[in-house]
């Protein structure tokens, strides 16, 4: 859903009184469309609560093996005494039922810390990539923290990002029909630009722009999906990031072997969810080292509340975070890793459940399921899943209410083109809260490798 | 001592006498059994109660512990608590119930045994520190009245963040660094 509702450069950025960086970046005459904006909105005390939490990455004290973090008692007692949803909570972690994402979409105000000031509530549905559209509450400060915990990865190898007004820090870049772009600073970083833009020529005045504005600032950090990052290498603008960061399904490592050849540096693959953003960070294939140690991770059987045996696979469950609108107690990702300790940092091995599912529409383009997500928000659907067989031809069942079945074949066809072969399946059933959404394709990455948009 | 409170003849619930014109002169009431506690019958007066400056259902809930301290069990102990009881003990709970509500009503008999026991440092019968406290607990009015008070303001806080979701899921929220 587009927010509807802007705000000023002053709310944006309270604290920011040069914005001079801003004005370069939106109105720049190769600039995107820019359709959008937005700003960090931390003022003088959220500023210092980030600043408190960016020092204690730096220490990176994490639990040990076989040992649970020092600070989970005074947390598990705080969510007991200040979270409706934890009233009944044992101070014993392992005695507590583990938490899922549904009980959470349900009811999402029942999560709230009495500590939480709810005027800095900030709201953001997910896309339902994973599971059905959810509104994940937040604040400033706990959205902001991805800027030092992204400081703590790329210190390990002494890569620092620049501060101050002159440079653009970080830059997201997508590959949709249609997303939310703006130019934004960073307080954290003293006034640094932040971008979000979309390598859809249509959001571009000319398609050249995308390369000319790329490489005139140049961006030290450029984040995005593996989609996306193989539009970029594609369009192969002249850039020098510090580093790339990938995210939203796993990166396949060949695909990390070409970014790195053709950007000169780094690319880490992150895991993170909405719910509680990041969790670990992967340098080489198959090892995910944990970034945080304010969040524990446990490895629980997919059937029940106990804990797998040391170095078995099960789901990856998370307790803690900082984010005061949404503190977490065993919620269970959904998704399925091993937990080893190396050196003394614990690491998730072989994580999977995030591999990227890919779409061609019917000239073999690629198509970004979040667009699907977004097209098919607009109906009243509980569930639907979406299979591509490998002629391209589309499986979809959806259940729900107020629906017609043709214009759920309407809105595919927009997305995939109308010669495209499609089965489509609708039964009407009652809204129900457990909503299920699911997307599968027989298509691979060989399929995609004459992709192009 | 629940059903001795029950007991508690209709005298004892009389009117309280505040500005000395009618009704039970409530301070007379309370030195008289505390005279009696302390086997000191003619001592002069042992509390001064206030009572210009006491609520009508303290007073008459004073007058109810009168009663309720002439259970022999009370002469059985030492009576160095009374005064701390008379003059603190019952101010912040009389408000919050019906006089009559203390000897006629099952679980309010047992409150007030409960807070008398407690007041004393004794436990019933058969029962623990804890398990006495965690029983007087669950009967106690002022404990369920203050559950109440943070289940509304619970509920209002809830109702505010659901008005206030509406209103942010429309509005610009902050920035987003990478995809989730």
């Amino acid at each position: 859903m587009k927010p509807v509702q802007g705000l000023t450069d002053e709310q944006r950025f309270p604290l920011l009184k040069d914005r001079r960086l801003l004005e370069k970046l939106r109105q720049d005459e190769c600039g995107p469309l820019f359709n959008f904006g937005s700003g960090d909105r931390l003022d003088a005390a959220a500023l210092q609560r980030l600043a408190a939490y960016s020092r204690t990455l730096a220490t990176k004290e994490f639990w040990h093996e076989n040992e649970q973090p020092f600070w989970l008692p005074d947390y598990l007692g705080w969510c007991k005494t200040t979270v409706e949803a934890y009233r009944g909570c044992s101070l014993v972690l392992s005695e507590n039922q583990t938490l899922h994402r549904e009980q959470i979409a349900e009811r999402p105000w029942k999560f709230v810390s009495t500590d939480a000031i709810i005027d800095e509530m900030l709201a953001y549905c997910t896309s339902g990539t994973t599971g059905a559209p959810m509104d994940v509450l937040f604040d400033p400060v706990s959205q902001a923290t991805w800027i030092p915990q992204l400081e703590s990865i790329l210190a390990q190898k002494n890569i620092r990002i620049e501060r101050g007004p002159d440079k653009v820090a970080i830059c997201l870049v997508c590959h949709q029909e249609e997303t939310l772009t703006y130019a934004s600073l960073s307080t954290w970083l003293d006034g640094a630009g932040v971008l979000k833009i979309n390598l859809n020529p249509k959001d571009w005045k000319k398609p050249q722009d995308r390369q000319t504005y790329l490489e005139k600032y140049n961006p030290e950090i450029i984040t995005g999906d593996p989609f996306t990052f193989m539009a970029l290498a594609q369009l192969n603008p002249s850039i020098r990031p510090k580093a790339m960061v990938s995210s939203a399904m796993t990166l396949q490592e060949g695909l990390r072997q070409l970014l790195q050849k053709q950007f000169g540096c780094p690319v880490y693959d992150l895991y993170s969810l909405t719910e509680c953003r990041m969790i670990a960070v992967s340098e080489k294939p198959g090892i995910y080292q944990l970034i945080r140690p304010e969040l524990y991770v446990e490895i629980l059987h997919p059937d029940s509340d106990e804990k797998v045996l040391p170095g078995a696979r099960g789901e990856i469950t998370v307790t803690g975070g900082i984010n005061p609108f949404l503190p977490l107690l065993r919620y269970r990702t959904g998704d399925f890793a091993s937990l080893e300790f190396i050196n003394g940092q614990p690491c998730l091995i072989d994580l999977e459940g995030r591999s990227p599912t890919l779409f061609l529409n019917q000239e073999r383009g690629f198509v970004n399921h979040v667009d699907i997500s977004r097209a098919l928000s607009g109906f009243s659907l509980a569930g639907f899943t979406l299979h591509q067989q490998k002629d391209l031809s589309l499986d979809f069942s959806a259940w729900g209410t107020g629906v017609s079945e043709e214009s759920l074949r309407q809105s595919l066809a927009e997305i995939f083109g109308k010669d495209i072969q499609m089965q489509v399946k609708f039964a009407k059933e009652l809204l129900t809260e457990t909503k299920k959404v699911k997307y599968s394709s027989e298509i691979n990455e060989m399929d995609l490798q004459s992709c192009r948009r | 001592m629940i059903h001795h409170i029950k007991q508690c003849p209709a005298e004892f619930l009389g009117q309280p006498d505040r500005n000395g014109r009618s009704g039970i002169n409530t301070e007379a009431l309370v030195n008289d059994t505390v005279r009696a506690l302390t086997g000191d019958a003619t001592a002069p007066r042992l509390i001064d109660i206030a009572a210009a400056r006491r609520s009508l259902a303290e007073l008459s809930l004073q007058q109810i512990c009168c009663w309720a301290l002439s259970h022999p069990f009370f002469r059985q102990i030492d009576s160095g608590w009374l005064r701390q009881f008379f003059c603190k003990g019952l101010s912040e709970v009389a408000p919050l119930v019906k006089p009559e509500q203390w000897v006629k009503d099952e679980e309010r008999a047992e409150e007030l045994a409960r807070m008398i026991l407690s007041a004393c440092g004794k436990c019933p019968g058969g029962e623990s520190e804890a398990e006495a406290a965690d029983r007087f607990d669950s009967v106690s009015t002022v404990k369920r009245l203050k559950v109440i008070e943070e289940t509304k303001a619970a509920m209002e806080r809830a109702q505010e963040i659901r008005r206030q979701m509406a209103e942010k899921a429309a509005r610009e929220a902050a920035n987003v660094y990478s995809r989730e």
